[in-house]
C-alpha cells in the first residue's frame, strides 16, 4: 500500500459523523462537570475565578469549548460529505430530515448561548445581538427572544436552555438518525486523545468586561460582517433561516437541481469564509477597517494559550477587579506607590499592563504584556481603554508633541523638498530617502511622544519620548529604590514592592528631556543656557551645571515665574500639551495660553470652573480644588479653561494657585508702562520682556557618507549621517521682528525672533546633483526668560542687533546721519553680516523667516525705529520728553529745542 | 350514526395535534407577554447633573450628554441590532459591534448600519432635590 493510500486510511478512520458524534459526548459530559463551578448569578466571576485558579476546571472548560468547536465543524463536514455523495437519500423517513435540517438551528444556538455563558464584554454585546436577531423575526420573534434569551444580563434562561433544551434536541436528533451514540472505541480514543491535547495547550476565549474590539465567535464573525453593511437586522434573521430550508428542500428536489443547489451552499460558504477572514483579521477597534501593516494593527488570536500546572499550584489569594477575578493581583497585589486613580485594588495591572490575567502562571501572565503601557505604539489599548481615557489618547497623537509637524515642514522647506514651511507633516510620514527626511532621522526627529520608552524607569534625557509616560510618570524614592535593585538583580523571590506613580505631578524635569533643545525654553525659565564647555571645565563651579547628556550649562537670569515658583503646567494646560484634536503646524497655533490672559486689569474672558468640560473638572478634582462658585480665566484664543487661576471682585482680581505646593498668588496687571501711549502698541509683552535668548549663529550641515550615526526613528546604527557643526551659542536680548498674521494690530505684532537657521547645507554630499545652499532664517521664538522690568528704549532704538542688523557699533552723526559697523564679517553667500537678519537700512527681500508671515524690520519701521533713536543719544528713557513723545512724537518733536538733531533720511 | 366515524383515526390525531400545538403556543404567548409586563416594569434613574462638567456620560443604561444648560439623555442601545455604546471617538457616539455613529448632542445617526437615531429618554427635574429623573 502506497504511503498516500495508508495516510489518507489513517485519516479516515471513521466517518466525519462519529467523530462529531464523539466530541458531542465530550462535550456533554465535561459540561456536565461545569456545572459545578459555574455560577449563573456571577456568571464572568465564575468563570475568570474557575479559568485563573481551578486548573482542573479550566482544563474542562477547554475541553468543552474544543469538542464544541470540533462538533461544529465537523457536523457540516458530515453535512457536506453526505450532499456530495447523495447518501442523504438512505433517510428514509421526511420528518427525520425534517428535524436533521432544523436541528442545525440548536446546533448553532447551542453554540452561541456558551459564547454568551462566558459573560464577558463580547459574550454582553452577543446577547444583545442574538435578542434584537430574533426579535425581528415576525409574529413569534418576542416569545422566542424571552424563552431562548432572556433579559439582557441575565443568564438563567440562556443557561437552562443551552444546558437542557439545545443539548436535547441535538442528541435526540443525533441518534435519531444514527441510531445510536455506541461511538467506535478506536473513534472515541482519538478524538478524546486529540480534544485532550489541544486543551491543554489552548484556553478556551474569555475577554474582559470592556475590550476595545468587541467581536462574536468565528463562526459568526461572518454574520457579524454581514450586519456591518445591513442597516436592517431582520434581514439577517430571515437569512439565517434560509439556508435551513433550503436544506430541508434539498432532500425533495431532482438530481439535476440537486448539483445547482450544492453549487450555490458552496459558494454561500466560500462567500461566508471570506466574510469571516474579513471580521477576524481586517476588522478592528469600533468595528472600522484595519490593514494588518498599519501601526495600530490589532491581530485576532484564535488559539489563547494556556498550560495545565502539573506541578504543585500553590492556594493564592483571589482580588477580584470589575467584576472578574485577576490573577496578576495574586502575585503582586501588596504592590504600592500608585497614585489614587489608578491603585490596583480598582482597576488591577491588566488594564494598564495587558498580558494574561488569567493564570497563575508567569511567564504565560507576562506574555504579550506592556512593560512601558503608555507609550503611543499601545496608548489606546492601555490608558485610552474604554472608561480611563480614550478621548486623550485620541487625541495625543494629533498633538503637536507627538506629530512635530513645524520641524519636519520647516526642515523639509530648507532642504527644497516643499515650497514653503507649511503643511500638517507628521513623524510617521517621515521617508528614509530624501535629504531632508533623512537628516530629520539623523538630528531631529528623536524628540516626539511616539518615540518608544523602552526601559522602565524616570523619563530620561537619553530616553526621549515615551507618550503618556513623557509627562505622567512619577518615581519618587522608593520606587527608584526598587527599580535599582531590581536592575542589580537583588530582588529575590520577592516582587517589586514599589511602583512608579502615573499622575498629575508634572515637573519641569518631565519638559526637560525634550525643551532643552533647539529653542531650550525649559533651560532658559530655569535660567540655563547651553555652552560649549566640557563636563571637566565645570568641576567645582556652582554656575554650571552639567545635564545627564554631558552638556555644560551656565547661569543665566531666570524666568520671573520660575522665580516665583511656578512650573511650566501652571501655564500650559492639558489641551495644548495633549492637544485639543485638531492638528496645528507650528507651535505658536498650538498654544493657546498668552500674557495678557492672566497679566490684565480685569479679565478678558472667564467662565465658571463648574461649567467647564469633563477633563478640567477632573484635573480640578484631582488637585482638590473647589469647583462650585469658582471663576477662571478662559484664554482669549480658544477658550479654553486656566484650572488653576481664580477670578475675582468681577474680574479685576486674578490669581493663580501654583500647582507647585498649592499656594494662591495674586497675578499683577500691566505696569502702567506698557499701555502708555500708543507708540507700543504693536509690541507683544515678549518684545520687552524677555531677558535673553539663546542664540547660535552659522551652522554646517552635510552628510557623511562613512560616518556612523543614528536614526533617531528606528534607534538603529546607521553608516553614513548627516552631521551639523555648530558655533558656540551666545545668551543675548532677542532680536525684533513682525509677525503679520498677528491681526490684533494693525500692520502685524512686533515679536522676539532668534536666529533659526543661519546655516549651510551641503545637499551636495547627500545627492551629487545638488548644490550647497545657504539660508538666513530668523525664528519667531518665545524664550521663556521672562523679567519684570522690561528691555530699556535704547536696548531697543540704539541696539543694532534688536532691530536685525546684526552686533557692531550704531552711530548717529552730528549730521544727523545714522552709521553702522558690523562686529562680524560679511557671509560670503549674501554679503550680510554673519549675525544679521536684514541689511542696515535695507529691506529684505525673499524668505527670512521660518514662518511665512514673520519678517524683519522694513526699512519705514527701521527709520521709525531710528528716528525715535536719535532722541535717545541725548534723552533718557524715563525722560519727560520721551514718555510725552510716546504720546504723539509729532507733537513733542515740534517743541524740540534748537540744538537737537534730526535724523536725516 | 356513530360520531366517530365521522373522523377517522389518523385525522383525529391530526386535529389533536393542531389542538394542543394551539394551546401550547397560548400558553407559550400569554407566558412570555406576561412576565415581559411584569419584569419590565417603569425603571428611573435620579441623577444629579448639576455639578456634572460638559460633555459626554456614559451609564449602565443609558448616554447623557450636556452643554451648557441643555441635557439630551438617550438609551444607549444602539438602535441597529442593540449592542450597548460605551464609547465616544472624535466627538461622535460609536457602536463597537457594527461601526454605527451617532452624534452625541442630538442622537441622530451620522454613520450607518443604524437607520434611526438613538432613542430619547424622558426626563424631568425633581423641584424638591433638583436631581433629573431619567424614566428609562
Amino acid at each position: 500500500m502506497g504511503t498516500r493510500k495508508k495516510f489518507r486510511k489513517y485519516l479516515a478512520f471513521d466517518t466525519w459523523g462519529w467523530v462529531a458524534t464523539a466530541s458531542l459526548l465530550i462535550c456533554a459530559v465535561s459540561g456536565v462537570l461545569l456545572t459545578v463551578p459555574y455560577d449563573v448569578t456571577q456568571p464572568y466571576l465564575s468563570v475568570t475565578r474557575l479559568v485563573t485558579a481551578n486548573p482542573a476546571a479550566s482544563y474542562v472548560r477547554n475541553l468543552h469549548y474544543w469538542s464544541a468547536q470540533l462538533f461544529l465543524i465537523l457536523t457540516l463536514v458530515h453535512l457536506f460529505d453526505h450532499l456530495l455523495k447523495g447518501s442523504e437519500v438512505n433517510i428514509r423517513m421526511k420528518g427525520i430530515w425534517f428535524r436533521l435540517s432544523f436541528s442545525l438551528i440548536f446546533v448553532f444556538y447551542a453554540m452561541i448561548s456558551g459564547f454568551i455563558l462566558k459573560a464577558d464584554g463580547d459574550s454582553l454585546q452577543a446577547q444583545r445581538i442574538l435578542d434584537s436577531l430574533i426579535r425581528g423575526i415576525p409574529a413569534i420573534g418576542n416569545m422566542l427572544a424571552d424563552t431562548f434569551v432572556g433579559l439582557p444580563g441575565k443568564f438563567q434562561v440562556i443557561y437552562i436552555q443551552h444546558a437542557a433544551t439545545a443539548t436535547i434536541i441535538i442528541f435526540v436528533v443525533v441518534l435519531e438518525h444514527a441510531r445510536s451514540l455506541m461511538v467506535n472505541l478506536k473513534t472515541f480514543v482519538i478524538t478524546t486523545l486529540i480534544l485532550g491535547s489541544v486543551s491543554l495547550f489552548f484556553r478556551a476565549p474569555v475577554n474582559g468586561l470592556n475590550e476595545e474590539i468587541m467581536k462574536g465567535p468565528w463562526y459568526f464573525v461572518g454574520l457579524q460582517e454581514i450586519l456591518h453593511w445591513l442597516p436592517r437586522p431582520v434581514y439577517a434573521s430571515v437569512g439565517l433561516i434560509l439556508p435551513v430550508v433550503l436544506l430541508y428542500s434539498y432532500y425533495h428536489l431532482k438530481p439535476g437541481l440537486k448539483q445547482i443547489f450544492l453549487k450555490l451552499f458552496f459558494g454561500l460558504l466560500i462567500a461566508y469564509a471570506l466574510l469571516t477572514i474579513t471580521g477576524l483579521f481586517f476588522r478592528g477597534v469600533m468595528w472600522q477597517w484595519q490593514w494588518p501593516w498599519s501601526d495600530d494593527y490589532r491581530s485576532e488570536q484564535l488559539m489563547v494559550p494556556d498550560r495545565f500546572p502539573i506541578s504543585r499550584t500553590d492556594t493564592y489569594e483571589m482580588k477580584i477587579i470589575s467584576g472578574g477575578v485577576e490573577g496578576c493581583m495574586s502575585c503582586h497585589g501588596n504592590m504600592t506607590g500608585f497614585s489614587d486613580a489608578h491603585k490596583p485594588e480598582f482597576i488591577g495591572c491588566y488594564s494598564c499592563h495587558g498580558g494574561d490575567p488569567l493564570t497563575l502562571n508567569k511567564s504565560l501572565a507576562h506574555r504579550e504584556m506592556y512593560a512601558v503601557p503608555g507609550n503611543l505604539s499601545n496608548a489606546a489599548a492601555t490608558c485610552g481603554n474604554t472608561g480611563c481615557h480614550p478621548a486623550i489618547t485620541e487625541r495625543v497623537p494629533e498633538s503637536l508633541m507627538a506629530t512635530l509637524s513645524g520641524i519636519i515642514s520647516v526642515d523639509r522647506w530648507v532642504f527644497g523638498q516643499n515650497e514653503k514651511p507649511l503643511g500638517l507633516a507628521t513623524v510617521k510620514d517621515i521617508g528614509s530617502s530624501s535629504a531632508a527626511d533623512v537628516h530629520l532621522r539623523n538630528l531631529c526627529a528623536g524628540c516626539h511622544l511616539g518615540s518608544e520608552k523602552l526601559k522602565p524607569g524616570p523619563p530620561e534625557w537619553i530616553d526621549r519620548g515615551g507618550g503618556c509616560n513623557a509627562c505622567h510618570l512619577t518615581y519618587d524614592r522608593k520606587a527608584l529604590a526598587t527599580l535599582n535593585s531590581m536592575k542589580r538583580g537583588i530582588s529575590g523571590n520577592n516582587e517589586p514592592a514599589f511602583h512608579p506613580a502615573i499622575d498629575l505631578n508634572i515637573t519641569n524635569d518631565h519638559c526637560q528631556s525634550c525643551h532643552s533643545r533647539s529653542g531650550r525654553i525649559s533651560m532658559n525659565y530655569e535660567g540655563w543656557h547651553e555652552t560649549g564647555l566640557k563636563p571637566a571645565d565645570a568641576k567645582g563651579r556652582n554656575d554650571l551645571k552639567i545635564l545627564p547628556d554631558k552638556r555644560v550649562f551656565s547661569k543665566q537670569p531666570a524666568d520671573v515665574h520660575h522665580t516665583a515658583g511656578m512650573l511650566c503646567i501652571d501655564c500650559h494646560g492639558s489641551y495644548e500639551l495633549m492637544g485639543d484634536g485638531n492638528r496645528y503646524m507650528h507651535k505658536e497655533d498650538a498654544v493657546k495660553v498668552q500674557c495678557s490672559d492672566c497679566h490684565t486689569h480685569k479679565a478678558n474672558k472667564q467662565g465658571g470652573l463648574a461649567a467647564s468640560d469633563q477633563e478640567t473638572q477632573l484635573i480640578a478634582w484631582l488637585r482638590g480644588y473647589k469647583v462650585e462658585g469658582a471663576e477662571i480665566i478662559l484664554t482669549q484664543k480658544s477658550g479654553q479653561a486656566l484650572v488653576n487661576t481664580r477670578v475675582e471682585e468681577n474680574g479685576r482680581i486674578l490669581s493663580l494657585i501654583k500647582k507647585s505646593g498649592g499656594t494662591k498668588v495674586l497675578m499683577k496687571p500691566p505696569a502702567a508702562v506698557c499701555s502708555e501711549g500708543l507708540a507700543h502698541n504693536r509690541l507683544s509683552c515678549e518684545a520687552c520682556h524677555t531677558g535673553w535668548a539663546p542664540q547660535c549663529i552659522g551652522c554646517h550641515n552635510s552628510f557623511e557618507p562613512k560616518t556612523m550615526g543614528f536614526d533617531m526613528l528606528t534607534g538603529n546604527t546607521v553608516k553614513g549621517t548627516w552631521v551639523e557643526y555648530a558655533a558656540e551659542g551666545i545668551a543675548d536680548l532677542p532680536v525684533l521682528g513682525v509677525i503679520e498674521s498677528d491681526k490684533t494690530v494693525k500692520g502685524g505684532k512686533i515679536s522676539t525672533f532668534i536666529p533659526g537657521m543661519i546655516m549651510t547645507i551641503d545637499k551636495g554630499s547627500f545627492n551629487k546633483n545638488d548644490k550647497s545652499e545657504f539660508h538666513r532664517l530668523y525664528a519667531p521664538a518665545s524664550a521663556h526668560t521672562t523679567q519684570q522690568l522690561g528691555r530699556s528704549c535704547e536696548s531697543c532704538h540704539n541696539n543694532p542687533a534688536a532691530i536685525g542688523y546684526g552686533r557692531g557699533t550704531l552711530q548717529f552723526s552730528k549730521k544727523g546721519i545714522w552709521s553702522f559697523d558690523a562686529l562680524y564679517a560679511n557671509s560670503k553667500y549674501d554679503g550680510l553680516p554673519e549675525d544679521a537678519w536684514t541689511g542696515f537700512l535695507k529691506e529684505r527681500k525673499g524668505p527670512a523667516s521660518t514662518r511665512v508671515d514673520a519678517r524683519p524690520f522694513s526699512l519705514a519701521e527701521q527709520r521709525k525705529i531710528l528716528t525715535v533713536g536719535a532722541c535717545l543719544t541725548c534723552h533718557k528713557g524715563n525722560s519727560i520728553v520721551m514718555k510725552n513723545a510716546l504720546n504723539d512724537f509729532n507733537e513733542t518733536s515740534k517743541s524740540r529745542d534748537k540744538d537737537c538733531i534730526f535724523t536725516i533720511w | 350514526m356513530n360520531p366517530l366515524d365521522l373522523i377517522n383515526r389518523r385525522s383525529f390525531l391530526k386535529l389533536l395535534i393542531l389542538a394542543v400545538t394551539g394551546l401550547y403556543y397560548y400558553l407559550w404567548s400569554s407566558v412570555t407577554q406576561r412576565n415581559r409586563a411584569l419584569t419590565a416594569g417603569s425603571s428611573i434613574v435620579k441623577i444629579d447633573i448639576r455639578k456634572l462638567a460638559n460633555g459626554t456620560y456614559f451609564y449602565d443604561d443609558f448616554i447623557l450628554f450636556l452643554k451648557g444648560e441643555n441635557a439630551g439623555f438617550y438609551s444607549n442601545k444602539c438602535t441597529h441590532a442593540g449592542c450597548v455604546i460605551n464609547r465616544e471617538i472624535g466627538g461622535e457616539l460609536v457602536c463597537p459591534c457594527h461601526g454605527s455613529k451617532f452624534d452625541p448632542e442630538t442622537g441622530r445617526v451620522l454613520r450607518g448600519p443604524a437607520g434611526s437615531p438613538l432613542r430619547t429618554l424622558t426626563h424631568y427635574t425633581d423641584t424638591k432635590t433638583g436631581k433629573t429623573i431619567v424614566k428609562l
